[in-house]
C-alpha cells in the first residue's frame, strides 16, 4: 500500500482519537454536574427582550415562527418582535402583515435585499430590549425556551456571558437525510454543551440564540460582509473575551433540508464561512489567552479540515480505486459476473480474519465505541429515544454521512484556496 | 434590567468601549490535566493496537505454516500415488489420483488467493513473506509436473494452464480475473498455475521455466505446450480450453 496514505492513515486516527477522548474525559467529569443541572425556569426579574426574525420568501413557515414567538410563556409586555421583510419575492410581507394586526408588540420592518446580517442590524439599532433573540424564519423555538434562557442567565449571574446558545433539533424529520440530520443534531447538544463547559462555543446559531444587547452593540453588530454571520459573531465574542454558554435544554426546532441539493448548498456555505472565520481570527489558534478556546477548539476546528481532505483521501484509496479495478476486472469477462455470483464460496475462514489490518481495525473499533458512547449519551442528554426516527438511518449516519460532509468540506475548502489566491 | 445594575460590581470601566472592556481573562479554563490524560489514553490504544497486531502477524505466519505442513503431506500422497501407478502399471488407480490432484490443487489456489492478498498488505517481515511465495511457488510448479505426468499416465481430461505475472503488469488482473472465471465455470478440469515472475531473483526455479518457455512479456499463459504470449481474451481462452477437452458441457458446439 501506499506509504503516504499510510501516513495520513495514522496521523488522522491519532488526532481524531485523541480529540476524541479528550472530549469524552471532560464528558465524564462533567456527567455528574449536567445530571443535578437545574432546569429551572423561575426569573427573578424580567428583562425585555427583542426578537429579531429575518425572512426571505418564506411565506410557507414564517407564520408558524411567528406564531412561536406569539406562544412563548413569557410577559408579553417584556417582549418585541421585529419581523424583517428582506426584499421577498414571494407573500412573506403579507403574511406577516396578516399575522401582526392586534399584536402591538409586533414590528414588520421592510426593505429591499440587503442580507440577514444588514436586516438583523437595522432591527439591532430599534431594539429596546436587555437582550435580543434571532430567530430563523425556517425555525420555531419551544415555548418554554426564553425562559430557561433568561433563568440560566439569571442562575449565572455573570454579565460577561455576551451569548447564550439554543440546543437545535430538526422539526419533523421526513426524509432519509433529514432524519440522518436529526441524529446529527442531537450529537451537536451534547457536544455544545461539552464544550460549553469549556467556554469554547463558536457558533450561535441562527435560530434563537439569545445575545445581551448591549454587548453585541458595542462590538458593532454583524457582520455584514460574512456569509455566516452567526459564526462570525461567535468568534468575535471569544476574541474580546466575552462568554457564549449553551442553554442545554432550550429547544429550538429548525427545518433541515430535506434533499441533497439544498442540503449541500446549506453545508457548502457554513463550512466555507467557517473556514473564513477560522482564518480571520486565526491569532486565536493555539493561543494561552483564549484558553481550551484556542489550545482545543480552534486546534480542532482546523485539524477538522486536515482530517476531512485525508478522509476522502483515504476513502479514495479504499473504495474508488478498489471499485474502478473491479470495474477493469468485470470488463475483461465481458460483465459475465453472474458467473462469479453462483460459484461464490464465502471464503471466509480464520485466514480472512488474519488478513485484516489488525492495527488499523483496532483503532477504527476504539474510534466507533467512542463515536457510540457520544452518540448514546447525546440522545440521553437530549431525552430523545435512539430510534425515533428509525433505527435505519443509524447506519448510513455512521457509515457515509461523514464521507459526504468530508466531500463538500472538501469543495468548500478548494473555493476558500482559490479566493485567497485570487486576493493575493 | 440585569446588565447595568450588575456591570456597577465589575471593575470599573475606563473606556466605554467594551473591545477594551471585558480584557479580563482570568475565567479562561485550561485542562491541562485532561490533555495530559487524553495523550496517554491515546498512546495507550494505539500501543495496544500495535501489539495487538504483531501478535496477530505472528498467529499469521503460523497459519501459512500449517497449511504448508497439510500440503506436504498431500503432496507425498499423490507422489506415492504417482509412483505406485508407474510401478505396477495399474490403471485402476488413474480415478484416485486424479481426485487426489484435483481436490489438492483446488486448496492450494485457494490458499494462494489468501496469501496473495496477504502479500498486498505491508508487513515487517519481508523475509518470512518472501519465503511464503518462494514456498507456494514451488508447490505449483511441482503439482505442474505432476499433473502433467498424470495426465499423460492416465489420459486425464484436464486443461492445465501455467500463468505467468508479475505485478507491474495492468493486463494481469483482468487475466486472472478471465482464468478464476473459467475455473468457476470448469471447475476441477481447468487447473491453473500462477507463476509470479517478480520472484525470479529469489528463486532460480523461475529462471528455469521461464527459460524454458521464453517467456519476455506478461501475462503469457502456457497450455499444453503451447506458448500464448500476452494472454488471451475470454473468447479465446474458451476456444483454447475447450479445444483441448475431450468432453465439456460448458463449452458450446
Amino acid at each position: 500500500m501506499n506509504v503516504f496514505v499510510s501516513i495520513i492513515i495514522w496521523i488522522s486516527y491519532v488526532v481524531s482519537l485523541y480529540f476524541s477522548i479528550f472530549l469524552l474525559l471532560v464528558y465524564f467529569d462533567q456527567r455528574k454536574s449536567f445530571r443535578e443541572e437545574k432546569r429551572g425556569v423561575e426569573i427573578v426579574a424580567y428583562p425585555f427582550i427583542s426578537i429579531l426574525v429575518p425572512a426571505k420568501n418564506e411565506e410557507k413557515t414564517i407564520e408558524k415562527t411567528l406564531r412561536s414567538i406569539d406562544n412563548l410563556d413569557y410577559p408579553r409586555e417584556k417582549i418585541e418582535v421585529f419581523a424583517i421583510n428582506d426584499g421577498s419575492h414571494d407573500q412573506t410581507e403579507e403574511v406577516i402583515r396578516r399575522f401582526i394586526i392586534n399584536k402591538p408588540h409586533f414590528t414588520l420592518l421592510s426593505h429591499p435585499n440587503r442580507g440577514k446580517a444588514a436586516s438583523l442590524n437595522r432591527a439591532l439599532a430599534l431594539a429596546k430590549g436587555d437582550f435580543f433573540a434571532c430567530l430563523d424564519a425556517d425555525s420555531f423555538v419551544h415555548p418554554q425556551t426564553l425562559r430557561k434562557m433568561v433563568a440560566f442567565y439569571q442562575r449565572e449571574n455573570d454579565p460577561t456571558i455576551a451569548i447564550i446558545t439554543p440546543a437545535m433539533k430538526v422539526a419533523d424529520p421526513q426524509t432519509i437525510l433529514q432524519k440522518i440530520q436529526w441524529l446529527e443534531y442531537l450529537v451537536m447538544i451534547l457536544f455544545g454543551r461539552i464544550t460549553s463547559v469549556l467556554h469554547s462555543l463558536y457558533v450561535a446559531p441562527g435560530p434563537f440564540s439569545l445575545y445581551q444587547t448591549e454587548i453585541i452593540r458595542s462590538l458593532g453588530g454583524f457582520d455584514e460582509k460574512n456569509i455566516t454571520e452567526d459564526q462570525e459573531i461567535a468568534y468575535r465574542v471569544q476574541l474580546q473575551q466575552y462568554k457564549i454558554r449553551q442553554c442545554f435544554d432550550g429547544y429550538v426546532y429548525t427545518t433541515a433540508p430535506a434533499t441533497l441539493k439544498p442540503f449541500y448548498h446549506q453545508r457548502r456555505r457554513w463550512y466555507l464561512g467557517s473556514i473564513l472565520c477560522l482564518h480571520q481570527y486565526r491569532e486565536m489558534i493555539a493561543n494561552k489567552k483564549y484558553g481550551d478556546f484556542g489550545l482545543m477548539q480552534m486546534v480542532k476546528n482546523t485539524a477538522g479540515y486536515f482530517l476531512a481532505v485525508a478522509g476522502i483521501t483515504i476513502s479514495f484509496y479504499y473504495i474508488v480505486l478498489p471499485l474502478l479495478r473491479m470495474m477493469r476486472r468485470a470488463a475483461a469477462i465481458n460483465y459475465d459476473v453472474i458467473n462469479y455470483a453462483l460459484h461464490f464460496k464465502s471464503n471466509i475462514n480464520v485466514f480472512t480474519f488474519l488478513l485484516l489490518d489488525f492495527k488499523l481495525v483496532f483503532l477504527l473499533i476504539s474510534l466507533f465505541i467512542i463515536g457510540f458512547v457520544f452518540f448514546y449519551a447525546a440522545h440521553r442528554n437530549a431525552g430523545e429515544k435512539i430510534h425515533k426516527a428509525g433505527w435505519f438511518p443509524i447506519f448510513p449516519y455512521f457509515v457515509g454521512y461523514y464521507l459526504l460532509k468530508g466531500f463538500i468540506l472538501l469543495i468548500s475548502l478548494g473555493q476558500f484556496s482559490r479566493s485567497k489566491k485570487i486576493k493575493w | 434590567m440585569v446588565t447595568p445594575s450588575e456591570e456597577e460590581n465589575q471593575e470599573p470601566v475606563e473606556n466605554n468601549h467594551p473591545a477594551k472592556r471585558s480584557r479580563d481573562k482570568s475565567w479562561r479554563t485550561i485542562s491541562t490535566d485532561k490533555y495530559i490524560i487524553a495523550g496517554v489514553i491515546t498512546a495507550l490504544i494505539f500501543g495496544l493496537g500495535l501489539t495487538l497486531g504483531l501478535v496477530l502477524e505472528d498467529a499469521r505466519y503460523g497459519l501459512v505454516q500449517q497449511v504448508n505442513q497439510d500440503q506436504e503431506v498431500r503432496y507425498l500422497s499423490l507422489q506415492l500415488q504417482y509412483l505406485f501407478l508407474s510401478t505396477f502399471q495399474n490403471d485402476n488407480s488413474c480415478p484416485i489420483l486424479a481426485a487426489t490432484l484435483q481436490e489438492t490443487i483446488a486448496d492450494l489456489s485457494a490458499s494462494l488467493n489468501d496469501v496473495i492478498s496477504f502479500e498486498e498488505k505491508k508487513t515487517y517481515d519481508d523475509a518470512r513473506k518472501l519465503s511464503v511465495e518462494r514456498r507456494y511457488l514451488l508447490d505449483n510448479l511441482r503439482y505442474w509436473l505432476l499433473a502433467k505426468e498424470s495426465k499423460k499416465k492416465c489420459n486425464l481430461d484436464i486443461v492445465s494452464v501455467v500463468y505467468f505475472y508479475r505485478k507491474e503488469c495492468p493486463a494481469c488482473a483482468g487475466q486472472g480475473t478471465i482464468l478464476t472465471y473459467y475455473k468457476n465455470l470448469l471447475g476441477d478440469r481447468l487447473l491453473v498455475f500462477p507463476i509470479n515472475i517478480d520472484l525470479i531473483e529469489h528463486e532460480p526455479m523461475v529462471k528455469i521455466i521461464q527459460s524454458q518457455y521464453n517467456v519476455t512479456s506478461f501475462p503469457t499463459l502456457v497450455i499444453d505446450e503451447t506458448i500464448y504470449e500476452g494472454g488471451a481474451d475470454k473468447e479465446q481462452l474458451q476456444n483454447i480450453i475447450c479445444s483441448s477437452l475431450r468432453d465439456a458441457p460448458q463449452c458450446p458446439e
